[in-house]
This record gives structure tokens, sequence and C-alpha cells, in this order.
């Protein structure tokens, strides 16, 4: 009985924690193609941490990204930049805007080489289906842990694409993804050369309202095609 | 004999044999002017790059492609300054000006006196302050821009502080902080040049560089080995579009022909009719047909070359500081054979057909 009793407060604890027993790669997999089909758009606050190496210097930048389904396998997403580099970043379909507010110039840059790579990095996981996951990374280590005091699985991804490898020098990554929201609550990208970009997510809503406008940049613009 | 005939054959109708000729000048002249404008450009980066007098340039590595804006922090400066060897370090920042061939160049002006000697100033001199910039000569000549003259770049407008000589590192320059800021690169720089105590070290030096923790991935050149790679690169896919237009070229020349000696042909049919009577053979024929069209595509060789010398100074008069061209006289034969070879082969059919006419018809051919 005093067993049971045990078992049933350490459970509890967990579960308050955060820390319950975690999900196996099947599983969060499972959680993630459910999650992504009815997926139709997010919003969040975002963090990221830079770590160079060679000169062991960590920056940091805020702002938001919105992602946005725009159609049967189709994901757009938008990040902002705030502060003293504030810059925007698009990405539609074979194009990746960049918009620099400081010049008000946009610069579109064909990036139909590039899109899994722009996706690998800037927003994996939101919107993906475990499928999709899994056909992009080796899933492994699944575990429990808490991002800013939320419950989520955390997972070490190793990349298929030798793009991300042998152009990116991307190692690994480690996804955490939030209980409540079956989305990105931190990511971190390891990198062969020792530098380390670090994600986080928060006020994340799921499925908000979009207009149509979300994603656009200011019209008055000046644009100036990229290669 | 076949000389004479084909030299009246040319004067008799010179409104056709002049627009012949300037028909297969034109591709003989595109062909000429891609390849001068890519040996133009590649030439022209090697120069500027060579000319700020540094030994070894440093790019971000591959895993800032999608952060920091493609750059690196501007920290790197110092700790690559600090190591054996180098004598000094200079961060940059590059910003495209609205085309693919011109960049304007963020520096700190005294680091770059220093390494590179400095600008030579034609008129005006330094920053004065922040909201200066230096233009080389052909910038200031294709903006029609004086000193103390404002100048629109990077949507915003700036005054004109110095013009300076074409040929040194960047046709516009800011002040480093200011380009930054501008670009949204603050802490941060695109390349890193770096100078030697001794050239001979230049190895030496990147092996270092590349052995410490953390700059494995940095690609890190000899100045050499960086412009080496500029010249065997393919810069937008130049050496496709060139070979399309040798096969525009090659096209061209050959329905230019093939009209001209068809028309030829059959304004020539009482005349062919003649001379087979009077026991022309057909070899004779033909032999007159190609001869003229090669005589007509000759004419178009030189002229399409000559042409390319009024194109590259018009773009020199219009646009000296976004084009540069030059003229690959190594070029001369390969374009003309192209474009001959496809004259000949259009005359080619005409010919035939002039040479297989019966000379009884030919006469009776009203």
């Amino acid at each position: 009985m005093n067993r049971s009793l045990a078992v049933r407060a350490a459970l509890a604890l967990f579960a308050a924690t955060g820390l319950a027993p975690a999900q196996s790669v099947s599983q969060l997999l499972a959680r993630l193609d459910r999650a992504a089909a009815t997926f139709k758009g997010a919003k969040a606050d975002l963090r990221r941490t830079s770590y160079t190496a060679s000169i062991n210097v960590t920056e940091e930048e805020s702002g938001s990204t919105v992602i946005r389904r725009a159609g049967p396998g189709k994901l757009e997403f938008r990040i902002d930049i705030t502060g003293a580099n504030a810059n925007t970043w698009v990405i539609r379909d074979q194009t990746a805007e960049h918009y620099l507010p400081a010049m008000n110039q946009r610069e579109p840059w064909d990036i139909r080489k590039y899109r899994d790579l722009a996706q690998t990095l800037l927003v994996l996981g939101f919107g993906m289906s475990g499928r999709e996951l899994a056909a992009s990374y080796t899933v492994s280590n699944p575990r429990r842990d808490t991002v800013a005091g939320r419950a989520a699985t955390a997972v070490d991804l190793a990349p298929k694409s030798q793009d991300a490898i042998e152009k990116l020098h991307l190692k690994k990554v480690e996804l955490w993804v939030a209980d409540d929201t079956a989305a990105p609550a931190r990511e971190k990208f390891y990198f062969t050369d020792g530098n380390t970009w670090t994600v986080e997510y928060f006020n994340v809503q799921m499925n908000p309202k979009l207009p149509a406008s979300a994603l656009d940049l200011p019209k008055g613009a000046k644009r100036v095609k990229m290669q | 004999m076949t000389d004479r005939l084909v030299f009246e054959n040319l004067r008799h109708k010179p409104a056709r044999t002049f627009l012949s000729i300037l028909l297969i000048a034109v591709p003989v002249t595109l062909i000429l002017c891609l390849v001068g404008l890519s040996h133009g450009m590649m030439d022209e980066t090697v120069r500027r790059t060579r000319s700020i007098g540094a030994d070894i340039n440093v790019r971000p590595p591959g895993s800032t492609m999608f952060t920091l804006g493609g750059g690196m922090p501007d920290k790197v400066v110092p700790v690559l300054a600090g190591m054996p060897h180098v004598s000094m370090a200079m961060g940059v920042v590059n910003q495209s000006v609205g085309s693919l061939t011109l960049f304007a160049t963020g520096l700190d002006l005294k680091q770059f006196n220093a390494m590179s000697g400095g600008f030579t100033y034609l008129h005006g001199g330094p920053f004065q302050g922040p909201e200066d910039v230096i233009v080389d000569e052909f910038y200031a000549t294709q903006k029609h821009k004086r000193v103390g003259d404002s100048i629109e770049i990077l949507n915003r407008n700036w005054r004109v502080c110095g013009i300076v000589e074409n040929g040194k590192f960047t046709r516009i320059a800011f002040p480093l902080e200011v380009l930054q800021r501008r670009t949204g690169n603050v802490g941060r720089v695109s390349q890193v040049y770096l100078k030697l105590d001794d050239p001979a070290n230049t190895e030496a030096v990147i092996r270092a560089i590349k052995s410490q923790p953390g700059w494995e991935d940095y690609p890190v050149f000899s100045i050499a080995e960086f412009t080496s790679l500029v010249t065997t690169t393919d810069p937008g896919g130049l050496k496709a579009f060139t070979a399309v237009v040798m096969g525009i070229g090659v096209v061209i020349g050959f329905l230019v022909a093939y009209l001209s000696m068809y028309m030829a042909v059959l304004q020539r049919t009482r005349e062919i009719g003649i001379l087979k009577s009077l026991g022309a053979s057909s070899g004779f024929i033909l032999g007159v047909i190609l001869a003229e069209a090669a005589a007509q595509g000759l004419g178009g060789c030189a002229l399409g070359i000559a042409l390319s010398f009024g194109a590259r100074w018009l773009i020199h008069f219009m646009v000296p500081a976004s084009l540069t061209m030059e003229i690959v006289q190594g070029w001369w034969p390969l374009a003309s054979a192209i474009v001959l070879a496809a004259t000949l082969f259009g005359a080619l059919y005409p010919g035939l057909g002039a040479a297989r006419q019966d000379p009884i018809e030919a006469l009776a051919y009203e």
C-alpha cells in the first residue's frame, strides 16, 4: 500500500515538474504527425544565441516568428530580428527575402538549391510531421526536460542531408518538443567547428488567425535582386 | 576567274552584301563582348584584391550561412591580429549596390592606409563625418558627381568627400561602422584581410590559423590562391551563357548565309545557266557560291571584331564603374571560325541547288 502510494506520489511529482517518463522516438514522431495534420500556422517570440568557438564569444538576438501553412506540404516562414541588427527573413516557395529596415531594402534570393538548408536551420519543427523529421534526420536519445518551465521531450537529430553536413558543417541538432504545443521549445545546432546556435521559442500560439498579409514585407522598400 | 566573279557579285549588290556582313558580325561581336566582359570583370577583381596589400583573406565559415547576416563577429579581427607573423588585420563589410558587379565597402581608413598605402585622391580627401562617402573616378563619372555633391547609395543620400583613382580595393567606401549600421551588421564583418611580416610565411600562417580550435571550417586563402579562385570560377553561369550565345551565333550565321546565297542564286539563275553553257562544272558553280559566302563571312568576322572595340568604348563611356570589358585577342580566331563555319554550312544548300541547275532551264528562267 505504502509502495503504491510512493509510486503515485512520484508520478504526480514527475508530472508536476514535467519530468514524466520520456516518450519513445516513435511516440514522439507519431505525436508530431498528429500535430502536423492540424497545423495551420504559429506565432512565437524567439531568442537566438550564437556561440563562436574560435573566439569564445556568445551573442544574443531576439525577435519573433510567424509560420503559415500555405497549402498541402507548403510552409511559409517569417523571422523578425529586432535590435541594432534588425532584419527580417521571409521564406516562401523558392525564394528567401531579406529585409533590412535600416536601408528600407528587400533582397530576394533564389534558394531553390538551398531551400532545405534554410528550413533545416531557420524553422525546424514547426508544422513538420514526424515523417518529414525522420526523413531529414536520424532521431535518437529521447528524454524528458523542461525549457523555461515548460515540459518537453528532447531528442538528438543527426542530419541526413549531405548539403547540411558539407555546406553548413552541421554536426547535430538537439530538439526540445514542448508537451503543450507539440512545437519546438528550443533547438540547439552544433557545427563541426564547435560553433553552436540555440533558438528558444516562447509565447507560442498555435493556429492563430493569420491574415494573408502576415508575411508581407513593406511594399515601399527598394527591391535589389541578389544571387 | 572565281575571285573576279565573287568580287563582282559582291560589288554588284552592295546593300545585300553590307547587310549580310553586318548580320554575320553581330554574333561575333556578342561572343567577343561576353568573353571580354567576363575576363574584364575577373581581372578587375584580381587587381583590386591585390591592391589591398594583404597576404591572407579570411571568410566566415559555412555555419554562418543563415546566421549573423552571413558575416562573422568583428571580435575575430583582434584575435587574428594577435597571431604570430600577422602584422596587421583589417575587417571589412561588403554590401551589393544594386547590381551583381558593384559593391560598397565599409572600412577603417587608418587601417586601410597602413595596409595598402591608401587611396590616391584625385579630388577631395578622407571621410570628415558619418555622412561621407569616397568613390572612385569611374563611379563619379558614371553618376556625374563631384566632391561635395550629394549621391544616393543604399537608399539614402551621402556627401561625396573624395574621388580616388580607379583600381584600389573598392569603388565605393564608407566608414566601417557606418556601413555596419546601415546593413544590419553591427559588430560583424564580411571578411578579414591579414598582412604578414613576411609574405613567405603565408602558408605557415594559414596552417596555424586552421589548426586553432574553432577555426577549422573558416575559409582561409592566400591572396594568390584567392585570385586564382576568382579567375577559375564561373560567375552567374557565364560560361553556359557564352555557349548559348555561340549557339545563337551559329544559327544566325547559318540563316544569314542561307538566305543571302539563296537570293543570290535566284537572282543569278540565268547567269548560272550561261556559265554552265560555257562549260562551267557543277564544282565550279558551287565553289563560286561558297567563296562568296566565305567572303561575306570573313567580312562579318572582321566587322564583328571591330565592333567589339566599339562596344568596349561604349561600356567604358556609359557604365565604367559597373562593367569592365577587355579585348581578348585569343578569342578572335575561335569566334570567327565558329561563325565562318556556320556561314559556309548555310551557303551549302543554295550552292548545291545552283550546281545542279539544268543550263537550258536556267537560260529560260525569267
